[in-house]
């Protein structure tokens, strides 16, 4: 068994490129800006960079993000180039990869972009109308009208209500304490002050979920530059450790077969906290993947971090949210935050490691669980992270 | 022991079967046609025995509600929202994605029994 809490690898740089709900140019330009960002706040010299991993948005096509990006970025001496299709999870698969690739020595600074443009002069239906393959008839979620990455999860989280006899009032909850985040942090695109009855009165999407239990798209693009744990010391001032890292991929078949996990996310958890030598209960923070309001509720379960049918009483009770005992989501996360898909937890784990979090910081981001979450519940990957070479 | 690896190919389309048997009037769902074993839509082998020959069978179609969600705003051309949309168990066992007559009903109960109407290709659970 690995020794607790040895870093595997680390983040030493964090770049963005403008963030906006305007059209501010393309994925693929916005890719470059961050990127650049990326390195520079790194400290390397750009010939350092010998490894470049590309995520876009499932919901593109692949040229939008094509491996011709290294042209743009003139990278090149690369040892390590490919594009990542975990599809929401893909954030954090591409820091695990390049971990993975630097301890094998194929390469020794790696830089993962993820950028995406979906917000467009018409915004709305254009990025939520594509349905997602969940009923295993090829065409038939179209015929039957479940559109959307929204109805998907929907479904799901209707079924997730049922079971554990919640009220809709569970979702909302989440929404709030996302939103008392994000009025700490300026960066966030949503700051007014949000109560359950403001909630209440939230347009429908797709009945259970309301307009404010779906993530906020932008447009823009996040990158980090991933070492080895032995060097970051020397590249940045404030490295941010690897110390788990673990995937599942499951689908989500529903409350049938009790004592199975519901979802991959169980899966991916147990690899990362067995990596790390740590369990749920060490874990002082959580950036999850939230493109609706009920996958932090599923995660927080699914991770470990509540039993099951218990994450709704736990929000509730504000311990997720600003001097709650298990902070998630800290910067407003996907919901008032920004949804640039898994690079937004990824990110938001950075800033706090780093210490940079401001009216935000956190007092104890010593062990925090980042997690990526793509197709409907279908891929998970998750990362143990935190300000020390090991974990304290 | 059975080679798994023979004839991994399905005979047709699954998809095609589907929607040929609702064009028919009939509700389908997959079985091994080695074991018989109820398989999930969408499954290529049998999840029990391995086989890769599945048969398509008739369901009496009665399915219990599992979950369901209300389109506010059709996307649908033809269907006026709000419109709902229903994840049943059948009772041969499969779990099958179909649209669900919200007319003259204002609440839905998990394992509610509903029953499967085809209709000019269409399937609706009411
Ligand atoms: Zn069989």
């Amino acid at each position: 068994m690995a020794s607790r809490g040895k870093a595997r690898g680390a983040i030493v740089g964090l770049g963005q490129s403008a963030l906006s709900r305007k059209p501010i140019g393309t994925a693929r330009q916005l890719a470059v800006a961050a990127v650049r960002a990326a390195i520079a706040d790194s400290g390397l010299k750009h010939g350092e960079i010998d490894g470049l991993l590309i995520n876009r948005s499932p919901l593109v096509p692949h040229d939008v993000l094509p491996l011709k990006l290294q042209d743009d970025l003139q990278l090149t001496k690369l040892r390590l180039l490919t594009s990542i299709e975990g599809e929401g999870s893909s954030a954090v698969q591409m820091i695990q990869y390049a971990a993975l690739a630097i301890e094998a020595g194929m390469a020794t600074n790696v830089v993962c972009v993820f950028s995406d443009d979906p917000v467009g002069v018409a915004t709305g239906g254009q990025a939520f109308s594509p349905c997602l393959e969940i009923s295993g008839i090829p065409g038939w979620e179209a015929r039957c009208g479940l559109h959307g990455a929204a109805g998907a999860y929907a479904l799901a989280a209707r079924e997730y209500l049922w079971h554990y006899g919640l009220d809709d009032d569970a979702l909302g909850w989440v929404a709030v304490s996302d939103r008392a985040w994000a009025q700490r942090n300026p960066d966030a695109f949503l700051h007014k002050p949000l109560t359950i009855d403001d909630y209440r009165q939230s347009p429908w999407v797709v009945e259970p979920f309301r307009v404010l239990d779906c993530a906020y798209p932008v447009n823009g693009a996040i990158a980090v530059v991933v070492s080895a744990a032995g060097a970051a010391a020397n590249i940045s001032e404030r490295p941010v450790y690897l110390y788990g890292m673990g995937q599942g991929h499951r689908g989500f078949l529903g409350f049938a077969t009790p004592g199975e996990p519901l979802t991959g996310a169980a899966i991916a958890g147990r690899g990362a906290f067995a990596m790390a030598g740590a369990s749920p209960a060490d874990v002082t923070a959580c950036q999850f993947y939230e493109a609706f309001s009920f996958t932090t509720l599923l995660a927080l379960e699914e991770y470990g971090l509540c039993g099951p049918g218990e994450a709704a009483a736990f929000v509730r009770s504000g311990h997720t949210a600003p001097d709650g005992r298990l902070p998630c989501n800290t910067g407003g996360g996907h919901l008032s935050g920004f949804y640039l898909q898994g690079m937004t937890p990824v990110a938001e784990a950075v800033i706090q490691a780093r210490r940079q979090g401001g009216p935000r910081q956190l007092e104890n981001p010593d062990l925090m669980l980042v997690t990526g979450n793509g197709g409907r519940l279908d891929y998970h990957a998750a990362l143990l992270v935190g300000p020390a070479p090991s974990i304290a | 022991m059975k080679d798994v690896n023979q004839d991994v190919t399905p005979e047709a389309p699954v998809d095609d079967d589907f929607l040929a048997g609702l064009e028919r009037g009939e509700l389908l769902y997959p079985r091994c046609a080695d074991c018989n074993a109820a398989l999930p839509f969408g499954a290529a082998s049998c999840l029990h025995c391995g086989s890769a020959h599945l048969k398509w069978v008739a369901s009496a179609g009665e399915g219990s509600l599992q979950s369901y969600v209300i389109y506010h705003r059709s996307y649908v051309p033809g269907v006026e929202a709000p419109y709902a949309v229903g994840l049943f168990q059948l009772e041969e066992g499969p779990r099958l994605l179909a649209r669900l007559d919200l007319s003259g009903q204002d609440r839905f109960v998990r394992g509610g029994e509903f029953a499967a109407r085809v209709q000019d290709g269409q399937l609706t659970f009411g």
